[in-house]
């Protein structure tokens, strides 16, 4: 018998006991669902948030104290001057700037609101040109810090819950006891997955904000390197530059953002791989089902068995047609799954405001899973009706 | 044709061995028609079984059509089943779901015989045995007559050695009976080769020899004196 034939004779079998069929694949619909819903979400979600982490700065990187270090910290261990140094003679560094945020009371004649205010240079702008957009007025420019005047630049929705109606820009806000004047107001793109509060935004030129300390401190260097390649030296120069001004070995830390990306895909693939095992248990559930009820009808079908080896059947004959049964049961059962797995994703995908996502490894994957899981459950039956006595088998009732 | 010499089989039953057939020698020529008679345990079942190699001899050797079976492999007794015998079972034995011509065909797909020739095949087996017009037809709307003709069409799609019918009138009433005895003589004269299994001596005068089993040894081989011969309207001719 031809691979075509005993197709036609395993979808008959299949046919013939439709509702046991259907039920048989719901356990494998069941698993397979499971499976693909949490992988799509898993690889969906995760290539969502690397997309979103890199146009939020692809080749940045963060250089900062390492206070774990027993050499003696001083608050010039990192200087604005560092920042500038570094920008000019590092090749492989395109921008380095000093960067200090804090959270301040900032007040207008409408109203006072928290503000998370951040401090560095003039350099900073550019490095942020993918996500935020000048509205009006100016950024802050190099003269400007360098004569440590008194200006901000704000969020616009900041700018309009302080003002109101009221033009910002040359209008003064009050931070604590200091008077600054609005120079520009920006828009920025938030981070689609950050989970915080709604918080604004405002930047002042840092040797302003030191200017207001009792003892000036720089809190971490932000730097973006020319290209992807240039991540690694980047980091190294700056290590080695800063090293050797301060005298200090083993001061300095760097971290870049594609170390933290890929920190976070293996966190992210780890639970994958947890909840798809988890779910996969399920699918193993619906095997088991599927062995359970191809043994129901090995022994049904005794004497159809008994007929066909009295016709010339070998065992392989029958081998391969119990199994293709349990086959394109599992296969139909894991095509249905695909396809719900895949609603139920792109369902959580839309209510989570991910964007639609499709996976074909894991679409490949089920496919897979499923004909395994055909062949490795219905192995154990199809063999026993292969090794049914043709005799006894037909002397059945 | 079919020789068999000094076949022996026992079965084990908890620890004794309950030994069923003791020593059958046996030769059938071809185109012979061959009824095998005798009480039930006499043994004549297991005898089919081994005629139709269903099972292997403790001992003994069985040459059906020049090739010495009692050796064969399960692969290669599968392939003796499709190609040399041919079977009628009492119960009819059909796939309760599938049509006579479906029927018909199932040797022929386990010959690996091509669609179109299955089919062609299949059809005239069917129209041999008069129930062309009824090849869509599923077991459940046949009678038993027609039930028992669909299974003699099978057994003979792949044209075998012998014809194996175990007590094939045994579920059919006698007017049936008789059609199918009618049919199997009609067969034989056309040089089919035909041992029919039967515990009615009415049934064995049909055929032209009768070999009697009892306790598990051939008592008397004997030609039929008095024939019968049955008319395709169920009716019995006595000569």
């Amino acid at each position: 018998m031809n691979f075509l034939e005993s197709f036609q004779t395993a979808v008959e079998g299949i046919w013939a006991n439709k509702m046991r069929s259907s039920l048989t694949m719901l356990g494998i619909i069941i698993g397979i669902t499971s499976v693909i819903a949490v992988t799509t979400l898993g690889e969906g979600g995760q290539r969502a948030i690397n997309e979103e982490m890199e146009k939020f700065g692809r080749n940045n990187f963060n250089i900062f104290i390492n206070w774990d270090t027993k050499e003696e910290h001083s608050n010039d261990d990192l200087t604005v001057e560092d920042a500038e140094v570094l920008t000019k003679i590092s090749p492989a560094i395109e921008y380095i700037v000093p960067y200090n945020p804090s959270t301040v009371e900032m007040k207008g004649p409408k109203k006072e609101e928290r503000v998370n205010l951040i401090a560095t240079t003039a350099d900073y702008f550019p490095m942020l040109k993918t996500t935020t957009k000048l509205s009006k007025g100016r950024f802050f420019n190099h003269t400007d810090d360098k004569e440590q005047r008194a200006v901000v630049v704000l969020e616009e929705a900041l700018g309009a819950k302080l003002f109101g109606q009221i033009n910002p820009i040359g209008q003064r806000v009050r931070m604590g006891n200091n008077s600054l004047v609005v120079i520009g107001t920006y828009t920025e793109e938030k981070f689609k997955f950050d989970m915080g509060a709604e918080s604004y935004g405002a930047f002042v030129p840092i040797r302003y904000s030191q200017s207001l300390q009792e003892e000036p401190y720089v809190q971490m260097l932000m730097g973006t390197a020319v290209d992807q390649a240039s991540i690694e030296p980047a980091m190294q120069q700056a290590k080695q530059y800063l090293s050797r001004k301060h005298q200090k070995k083993d001061h300095y830390m760097a971290r870049s953002m594609q170390e933290s990306v890929n920190e976070f895909n293996q966190v992210t693939g780890t639970l994958t791989i947890i909840f798809s095992v988890i779910a996969g248990i399920s699918l193993v559930v619906g095997g088991v089902g599927v062995m359970n009820i191809m043994l129901v009808s090995v022994t049904e079908r005794t004497r159809e068995i008994g007929i066909r080896k009295a016709l010339g059947a070998r065992r392989s004959d029958i081998l391969i047609q119990f199994l293709i049964e349990s086959v394109i049961v599992c296969l139909i059962g894991g095509l249905i799954g695909v396809l719900f797995g895949l609603g139920i994703a792109s369902l959580i995908a839309y209510f989570a405001n991910l964007p639609p996502m499709l996976s074909w490894n894991s679409v490949i994957i089920a496919f897979a899973f499923s004909s395994a899981i055909g062949i490795f459950f219905g192995l154990y039956p199809a063999n026993k009706a292969a090794k049914l006595d043709p005799i006894e088998a037909l002397r059945y009732e | 044709m079919l020789h068999v010499e000094g076949l022996k089989k026992s079965y084990k039953t908890g620890d004794s061995e309950l030994p069923i057939l003791k020593g059958i020698s046996l030769l059938v020529e071809k185109g012979e028609f061959v009824a095998i008679m005798g009480p039930s345990g006499s043994g004549k079942s297991t005898f089919m079984n081994m005629l139709g190699c269903l099972d292997r001899p403790d001992t003994g050797t069985y040459m059906l059509d020049g090739i010495e079976v009692s050796s064969l492999k399960d692969r290669q007794l599968a392939h003796v089943r499709n190609q040399k015998i041919g079977f009628v079972f009492q119960s009819f034995n059909l796939l309760a779901r599938s049509t006579s011509l479906h029927n018909v065909e199932l040797p022929m797909m386990y010959a690996k015989i091509s669609k179109a020739e299955r089919r062609n095949r299949a059809i005239e087996a069917l129209k041999r045995v008069g129930l062309a017009e009824r090849m869509l037809h599923k077991p459940t709307q046949l009678s038993g007559g027609q039930k028992q003709r669909v299974a003699i069409a099978r057994a003979l799609v792949n044209r075998p050695a012998i014809l194996l019918a175990d007590e094939p009138t045994g579920n059919l009433d006698s007017r049936s009976g008789i059609e199918i005895m009618a049919m199997f003589q009609e067969l034989h004269a056309q040089g089919v080769t035909i041992i029919l299994v039967t515990h009615e001596l009415d049934i064995a005068q049909h055929a032209e020899r009768i070999v009697t089993f009892k306790d598990g040894v051939i008592i008397r081989d004997e030609r039929v004196a008095e024939r019968l011969f049955a008319a395709p309207s169920g009716e019995v001719i006595v000569t």
